[in-house]
């Protein structure tokens, strides 16, 4: 390789402490598909890439290596991989120093699919799944919705059992940010499915007593009717037309989702008017599937 | 009324695929599915023979050299004597000359990579050897609850996305899939009190899990031969409320969101879309407003589509933007079929 080594891949591949590299340059097609302009010292990057996973060196080097690339291609699955390896090579304290990089980076990899598959095997080497918790709720501050996040959280959870937090911390998100769908979601795979077996009688009151308060509170929060819908599900012992008709007096005459609910519930002469008012008046942007249920209604019949 | 600007689109496409600009280096390992989207846009458009004759001879030997073959040992054995398993690569970045044990297939590529060839002229199936190579990469990607794994790396994404581009890739190259219940299975245990599909059991209801759920479903009952005649509709649970929730991912502002109260986001147009397509609900949308939000807010000026107004555009978007006006049969785009996310004229009756 005749060009001039980029200063920062020079001091991480320290020729002189870690031994001379031949450079692997990529030998892609001049007419290739889907070229890419790489930044040189990525272009560079990989080559060396190539030659430290040619000898299947697993040392500070490699480590540092792989951070440089995975800063500049952050998907790049083979170089995760090989990190992975590398740092299950050097020991414990290289990857606690790896849980504490990347809760730094944290913000550059919100969107990465690899980071988690990545941490989830670190983390089952460690054991510490306490710090992987807060982890998880440093990364929802930054981005409460995450995808990754709430599903890696999920994982963990079903790693420790530990689901009584679960409930104070979904709760804690919600009031944060009643509209958090992702909230909602995670609340419903801990109490109605991980934890099903602890909700008992008692507990379902509770539950729906929640849900009151906050259909009083949002009536608008999509999120919790839908949460609404789900939990009656595991309740059949509680009467859903009872529960609507009661929210009757707090409901504004133009939210659609309260009159999507009542229309459920009320015999079909009252139910159609309902759907033409909503795919009239109230709610045109899905005036085709409230047209729908009208029909449907009626063919029943 | 806006229009579709179908020659800035092609002149997009054609742009991206002389060189594709630095912003796209985190797409390195996934090259193969940026020429898919380049392709299938330009195919969509109607302009897939504007492409210069050697171009596609040279793509075709591109898309050939990422090609990964290895021996599999845990597999039955051909009668020749030792088995292979055969897949391809995102990109040529993924290659470890001299330490094969990295240089692994991917799902993702090796889909993407049938699929380019057959924009590209060629025939994906023309080497049975490999179409058993194949089976058995696929073999080897199945986890035992019936979900797949992208690659045989540790550290693989194990979700419906991956189920889906098996039984994709199956059904493109007509291969046989194990355990094809088991998937199904899978599938249902994705499905969330919110009547859409998560990604993995438990997780939040999302557009695009939920695509993949249902094109999987769709594509595995044929697989099936006790289930082949079946209405699909009639075999998933909740069918009302998935129904709900897809319609009501459309916004007030005619684009789609893909999971509740969240953005609109061109993308989903496609996955909500498609899906309702597949499904045979499609009329239940307002496909006036979804026209009007892709040609007015994220139809690009230079061309493409965005993910959201204001933003540049990227291949992603500008294809599945496209696709998702085909679905409401524009004379200027292409037929499509909407469950292998391709123009029709690829695909096997079955499949549409």
């Amino acid at each position: 390789m005749t060009e001039i080594l980029d200063p920062e891949l020079s001091e991480v591949l320290d020729f002189d402490k870690f031994g001379f590299l031949e450079p692997i340059p990529d030998n892609d097609f001049d007419n290739a598909l889907a070229k890419i302009i790489y930044d040189d010292c990525y272009k560079q990057g990989m080559a060396y890439f190539r030659a430290i996973v040619k000898q299947e060196e697993l040392s500070e080097r490699a480590l540092a290596l792989t951070s440089l690339l995975i800063m500049f291609n952050p998907a790049h699955y083979t170089v995760w991989s090989y990190r992975t390896k590398v740092l299950l090579a050097l020991g414990d304290e290289a990857i606690q120093n790896e849980l504490s990089w990347m809760d730094q980076v944290a913000p550059h990899f919100q969107k990465n699919y690899q980071v988690w598959p990545h941490r989830q095997q670190l983390v089952q080497r460690t054991g510490d799944y306490k710090r992987e918790i807060a982890f998880t709720e440093t990364m929802l501050q930054l981005d409460s919705k995450n995808y990754h996040v709430w599903s890696h959280r999920l994982w963990l959870v079903q790693q420790t059992r530990e689901f009584a937090a679960e409930n104070s911390y979904t709760q804690a998100m919600i009031l944060q940010d009643p509209y958090n769908n992702s909230a909602w979601n995670h609340r419903y795979t801990v109490l109605f499915e991980l934890n099903a077996a602890e909700m008992d009688e008692a507990s379902l009151t509770t539950e729906l007593q929640y849900i009151n308060e906050q259909l009083l509170n949002f009536p608008d929060n999509q999120s919790v009717w839908n949460y609404f819908f789900g939990v009656m599900d595991y309740a059949p012992n509680h009467n859903f037309k009872e529960l609507v008709i009661s929210l009757e007096p707090t409901m504004s005459s133009t939210n659609a989702l309260f009159l999507e609910a009542k229309a459920k519930v009320l015999p079909k002469i009252e139910a159609t008017k309902i759907y033409e008012s909503l795919a009239n008046e109230i709610d045109p942007v899905h005036a085709c599937y409230w047209r729908y249920l009208a029909k449907s209604l009626d063919d029943e019949a | 009324m806006p229009e579709l600007q179908v020659k800035k689109h092609i002149a997009y496409f054609k742009r991206n695929l002389m060189m594709f600009p630095q912003p796209y280096q985190e797409m390195d390992s996934e090259r193969m599915v940026l020429g898919y989207f380049c392709l299938l846009g330009l195919d969509l458009l109607k302009a897939l023979e504007e492409i210069r004759e050697q171009d596609k001879i040279d793509w075709i030997a591109w898309v050939r050299s990422c090609r990964v073959a290895k021996r599999c040992d845990s597999i039955d054995k051909d009668v020749k004597g030792d088995a292979y398993y055969v897949g391809y690569r995102g990109g040529p970045c993924t290659m470890t000359p001299g330490n094969e044990q990295w240089d692994e297939p991917m799902l993702a590529g090796t889909l993407f990579a049938a699929c380019n060839l057959l924009f590209l002229g060629d025939n994906p199936r023309s080497n049975t050897e490999d179409m058993k190579g194949i089976e058995r990469f696929l073999q080897l990607c199945l986890c035992e609850d019936g979900r797949y794994r992208s690659n045989l790396l540790p550290g693989a994404d194990e979700d419906i996305r991956q189920l889906y581009m098996a039984v994709s890739t199956a059904t493109l190259l007509e291969l046989k899939l194990k355990n094809v219940e088991q998937s199904l299975d899978y599938i249902k245990s994705c499905q969330r009190y919110e009547g859409g599909f998560g990604q993995t059991p438990g997780a939040e209801a999302h557009a695009g899990a939920t695509f993949c759920a249902i094109a999987s479903w769709k594509l595995l009952n044929k697989m099936i031969p006790e289930f082949r005649g079946k209405s699909l509709k009639k075999c998933i649970p909740h069918y009302d409320r998935l129904l709900r929730w897809l319609v009501f991912r459309q916004q007030s502002d005619g684009g789609f969101n893909g999971r509740t109260q969240k953005l609109t986001d061109t993308c989903y147009s496609f996955w909500v879309q498609a899906t309702l397509s597949i499904l045979g609900e499609i009329h239940l949308v307002e496909a006036n407003a979804s026209r009007n939000f892709l040609l007015e807010q994220t139809q690009h000026l230079i061309g493409g589509f965005s993910k959201v107004h204001g933003e540049y555009p990227d291949v992603l978007h500008s294809a599945l933007g496209l696709f998702s006006l085909a679905l409401h049969d524009d004379s200027k785009l292409s037929d499509v079929c909407p469950a292998l996310c391709l123009t029709a004229r690829f695909c096997p009756e079955e499949a549409k």
